[in-house]
């Protein structure tokens, strides 16, 4: 033990100098422990990065079951589900991934609900539905989480966790997770992210099977809304099938509390049916073919929106102006801004409560110093 | 042989036992207090100070319990006079950082209900931080007094008063 080496030798050390020179060493060793927790990361970081360009270039057909449970029922026991009434909701759904570009296809088996397709192409959003007046609407912006909304469709294909906007790799680079664990059968991992889109505290936890090109096998999230409930987010890996040299979720079973509904379980159960790798798959393939006829279009990120009749004659269109769209931008630009600005205040705040924990240390040390001085000096 | 020392200002202002244990015993009233509400409802207490916007994620349950466990030893321990300089030495800290966590929502006009005297109270107003402010500093000045005359060297104590000296027979 060459530490215990170099403690000895500066419990050896004459005078004041040994205390410090072992205070020194101490801090190297802490200092060389969080160097080495990097590391760890870093390498944990290039394995997720070398997953999702497997997890790439596919087409991915699944179920999604929507369905509840008591409260204190095992969520993640099927015989635990209502079954009954409300009947489950099977959605058939499928995506095709050219990251980060995805098209999403989904059905709806609730009477008066359109089948949607949606895609994500170059940071924008394209909406396009039959209404059930027989017309087809098309509505363009830049928002992803409106495809999916507060259900995690995407997280199976770890673009997301849960609701929010981010894969765990994108939450591990920006410093929101750390490695808790790291065994042969699983990796921890652990951490506080400021995620968007909601404005709250998140606590996220996820294991991953280094086994199997680090499938995640459970992932937690605890959101934290001010002035509301909570939300416990959890989703299990059931089972898995290869995609190149990794496992991807074939099964698995996401079990929401949250509260609208304060004595069930919100249940999504999410069942692989297909998964075709496609190489030759790309975000022009993604693109949807918007028909002539009986059209309503919307492309709000240009300002711009026409009808056609059943000719394919356009019977209504506009143009924002110039002014129109700066004053559109303006309010985006000062919603973020007001977001951003949100985020940096709770920043500051809790870097301001740290300078109070340790101004009161400060204080607390002083009078005990000046205390023992004068109790001393009495003796 | 003892050496005299440095005498301060707060030898002479807490000289009295009668003040001492007034103090002492306010300081209990004031903790036990405070601790009763937040220890029955610590949800509630959790996000009150999950309110504030402070405190990071990792440490609102932890200080949920944590600071009304706190505050109700302290409270046991100032009564029962045990470990008295570390508890006095625990309220010193505990009310400098309730005196500095006031002087901050004051100072950013965030005016959020803290709990701080039981989560009951729930209104928050300037006033009422103004209030809290004043008390945390007074409990802190009151918990170094205390800690100060409570270590009065022995000499001093036992030592018999000239006056009385003069006049005890022989």
């Amino acid at each position: 033990m060459m530490w215990r080496g170099a403690l000895s030798a500066a419990d050896r050390a004459r005078g004041g100098w040994g205390g410090l020179v072992r205070w020194v060493l101490v801090a190297c060793l802490v200092t060389a422990g969080r160097a080495s927790g990097g590391q760890d990361e870093r390498r944990l970081g290039a394995a997720l990065r070398e997953r999702a360009s497997c997890f790439d270039r596919v087409r991915v057909e699944f179920d999604w079951v929507e369905a509840q449970a008591p409260k204190k029922a095992d969520p993640f026991d099927p015989s635990n589900w209502y079954v009954d009434a409300p009947a489950p909701l099977v959605r058939k759904c499928s995506i095709w991934l050219a990251r980060p570009a995805f098209r999403f296809w989904r059905s709806s088996p609730v009477p008066g609900e359109d089948e949607s397709v949606q895609t994500w192409i170059d940071g924008k959003r394209t909406s396009f539905r039959l209404e059930r007046d027989g017309r087809w609407s098309v509505y363009i912006d830049d928002n992803r989480w409106a495809i999916h909304g507060v259900i995690p469709y995407l997280t199976p294909f770890e673009m997301q966790v849960c609701d929010v906007q981010m894969s765990l790799l994108e939450m591990l680079e920006a410093g929101g997770l750390e490695i808790e664990r790291w065994t042969d059968d699983e990796v921890v991992l652990a951490g506080y992210p400021t995620a968007q889109p909601h404005e709250c505290d998140w606590k996220v936890r996820a294991v991953l099977d280094p086994r199997a090109g680090f499938l995640p096998l459970e992932l937690r999230a605890d959101i934290d809304f001010k002035n509301r409930k909570h939300i416990y987010w959890t989703v299990r890996t059931l089972d898995s099938v290869p995609v190149g040299d990794i496992r991807i979720m074939s099964e698995a079973i996401f079990a929401l509390d949250t509260s609208p509904l304060p004595k069930r379980w919100q249940i999504y159960h999410y069942r692989l049916t297909d998964v075709v790798r496609d190489d030759s798959l790309d975000k022009e393939k993604l693109g949807i073919r918007v028909p002539r006829e009986n059209l309503d279009y919307n492309d709000t990120t240009r300002g711009y929106s026409y009808s056609t009749d059943a000719r394919g004659r356009i019977i209504r269109e506009k143009q924002l102006t110039p002014e129109e769209m700066a004053e559109r931008e303006r309010a985006l630009a000062e919603a973020r801004r007001q977001q951003m600005l949100a985020l940096q205040q709770r920043e500051k705040r809790r870097h301001s409560f740290s300078a109070i924990v340790y101004g009161s240390v400060a204080v607390v040390v002083a009078v005990a110093g000046l205390w023992l001085w004068r109790y001393r000096a009495r003796r | 042989m003892a050496v005299p020392g440095p005498t301060l200002a707060v030898d002479r202002l807490i000289t009295s036992p009668r003040l001492s244990t007034a103090i002492r015993w306010t300081l209990v009233a004031v903790y036990a207090w405070s601790a009763g509400g937040k220890l029955f409802w610590p949800a509630r207490f959790r996000r009150i100070l999950s309110e504030t916007g402070m405190l990071p994620p990792e440490l609102l349950t932890p200080l949920a319990y944590g600071v009304p466990a706190a505050e109700l030893l302290l409270a046991l321990a100032l009564a029962a006079k045990l470990l008295l300089p570390l508890a006095l030495l625990a309220s010193l800290f505990l009310s400098t950082l309730f005196a500095g966590i006031h002087g901050y929502l004051i100072l950013v006009g965030e005016l959020v209900p803290c709990g701080c005297s039981g989560i009951a109270i729930e209104f928050s107003s300037r006033n009422w931080h103004v209030f809290l402010l004043v008390l945390s500093l007074a409990m802190g000045v009151g918990s170094a007094g205390l800690l100060f005359a409570g270590r009065q060297p022995r000499a001093e104590s036992q030592a018999v008063p000239a006056s009385r000296a003069q006049t005890t027979p022989r």
